[in-house]
């Protein structure tokens, strides 16, 4: 998807002098999650944020990773065959519990 | 050094340091450096670098691909010097900090470039704009990734820091040759083998107190002033701030931990890469129907910008893939590629697919750029 490559570049990748994160993380995961839609001025200074956007990319792509994860996705069973292997390796075994919940997505999906 | 989001400050940074002043050095040769000495042509020379070096470092990327790797993320060192190189693309002032050092050279000793020792001052020059942008875009990825306030100062005192562990580690290594300055460091006579020689097993164990002891004595038996101590006050109020040390070596040496110990599963997935849009387009959507009528807001967030590139000449279109995205991106479908290279056609080429000259394809590619980022109407 080219199209949304270069969407993604003109959002991201633009020059502003004195750039800083503007909104909290609070108020971006609430926006993320539904429960609370931003306000008009927050838009509007999330928009005219590149920095506090990346950090809004990087918090819808964790939220995804780990709604994704729950499901039982690649990306879980992937963190699971490298919990299988710190294992076997003699990691720490506290590290085991990622096993549990994506075999259970397993059976799920 | 690691930190969270960071890409250009392991020791890889020297291999892209130097390609990217190589590669400088030969595109220069092809440019009058006299116009930079007029202010009113420096965009128009950025756009002419930035395009000379990609074409530049094409082949060295296609060449090193999966080789020399720039970091532990496993980014290599040509791919990391392309994206430095469209971010300077992005961040055109750092272009004009380097335009200044020019003009300022040309003051005291005019055409420099034209002497014997033109190359090593351009390349000074080219080396200290991309060090400085490489802190400006960590500090940046930092703050995405971790959502804490974050400056190019803050990562500079970081790796200040991470190198003076590493010269601690150095002389703990052969503490009985570096007896007298390991003492001092520890601040106390050594009677044998130190014990805080085997207990510093990472830069997390290093104390505060020896980093600023280590400094103190760079002088008596390094030849020089530790960072801490000299005459630029740089890190000045750093050496009364032991608590402020403490916390950023204890930070390096977690995340240093945790990244070695995950293999890569807190890397970003490919195909995930542009999702986090649809949740954009969505946190947009839901505050119009709060305020119950569209916002108008910058051209560039909407895609009517992006569905007006689509009337736009297929040679225009690719040109403005391959000055925004590279002409290799994962993303092109093959019918764009050129079969021989596997990339994006060169500007000569889509010239020609176009019917038009190369300065008329770059004109309208420049003019639909502008469009695209809502800087014309």
């Amino acid at each position: 998807m080219p199209d949304r490559k270069l969407q993604e570049r003109l959002l991201l990748a633009r020059e502003v002098p004195g750039d800083r994160l503007v909104l909290e993380d609070s108020v971006l995961l609430e926006a993320l999650s539904g429960s609370r839609a931003l306000s008009a001025p927050q838009l509007a200074a999330l928009q005219a944020s590149p920095l506090t956007l990346k950090r809004f990319r990087h918090l819808a792509l964790q939220r995804r990773r780990s709604v994704a994860g729950w499901r039982g996705s690649a990306g879980m069973l992937r963190a699971a065959s490298t919990a299988v292997h710190r294992a076997s390796a003699g990691q720490p075994g506290h590290r085991r519990w990622l096993l549990e919940p994506a075999f259970r997505g397993c059976r799920c999906g | 050094m690691r930190l969270p989001g960071t890409r250009y400050q392991e020791h890889g940074w020297e291999h892209v340091r130097k390609l990217l002043g190589a590669c400088s050095l030969e595109v220069f040769r092809e440019c009058d450096l006299h116009q930079m000495l007029d202010s009113a042509l420096h965009a128009g020379l950025l756009d002419w670098y930035t395009d000379a070096m990609a074409h530049a470092l094409r082949p060295v990327a296609r060449r090193l691909r999966g080789e020399t790797a720039g970091n532990s993320y496993g980014d290599s060192v040509a791919e990391l010097a392309l994206a430095l190189l469209f971010e300077l693309q992005a961040q055109p002032s750092f272009w004009g900090g380097f335009a200044c050092a020019v003009v300022a050279e040309h003051a005291r000793c005019g055409a420099f470039w034209s002497t014997e020792a033109g190359d090593g001052m351009l390349r000074k020059k080219v080396n200290d704009m991309f060090a400085v942008l490489r802190d400006k875009v960590d500090s940046d990825n930092y703050q995405a990734a971790t959502g804490r306030d974050c400056s190019p100062n803050k990562i500079y005192t970081y790796r200040m820091l991470d190198t003076a562990y590493r010269e601690i580690e150095g002389l703990f290594a052969n503490w009985e040759r570096n007896a007298g300055q390991v003492g001092a460091i520890l601040g106390r006579e050594l009677g044998g083998y130190p014990i805080e020689v085997r207990q510093m097993t990472s830069i997390a164990g290093c104390r505060a107190e020896w980093i600023i002891r280590w400094s103190a004595t760079q002088e008596q038996f390094g030849g020089s002033p530790g960072p801490l101590h000299t005459r630029s006050k740089r890190f000045a109020s750093l050496k009364n701030n032991p608590d402020k040390i403490a916390e950023m070596l204890t930070e390096i040496g977690d995340y240093e931990e945790l990244s070695a110990n995950q293999d890569g599963d807190w890397q970003q997935d490919a195909e995930d890469a542009t999702v986090w849009l649809e949740d954009y387009w969505r946190v947009v959507a839901d505050t119009n129907e709060e305020v119950s009528r569209p916002l108008s807001y910058d051209r560039a967030q909407d895609g009517a910008a992006l569905a007006a590139l689509q009337n736009e000449p297929l040679a225009v279109r690719l040109a403005v893939f391959q000055k925004l995205l590279g002409p290799a991106d994962d993303s092109y479908p093959d019918d764009w590629r050129d079969p021989s290279t596997g990339e994006l056609p060169t500007m000569q080429q889509l010239a020609v697919m176009g019917g038009v000259s190369v300065p008329t394809l770059r004109k309208r590619r420049n003019e639909t750029i502008d469009r695209l980022y809502g800087r014309v109407n």
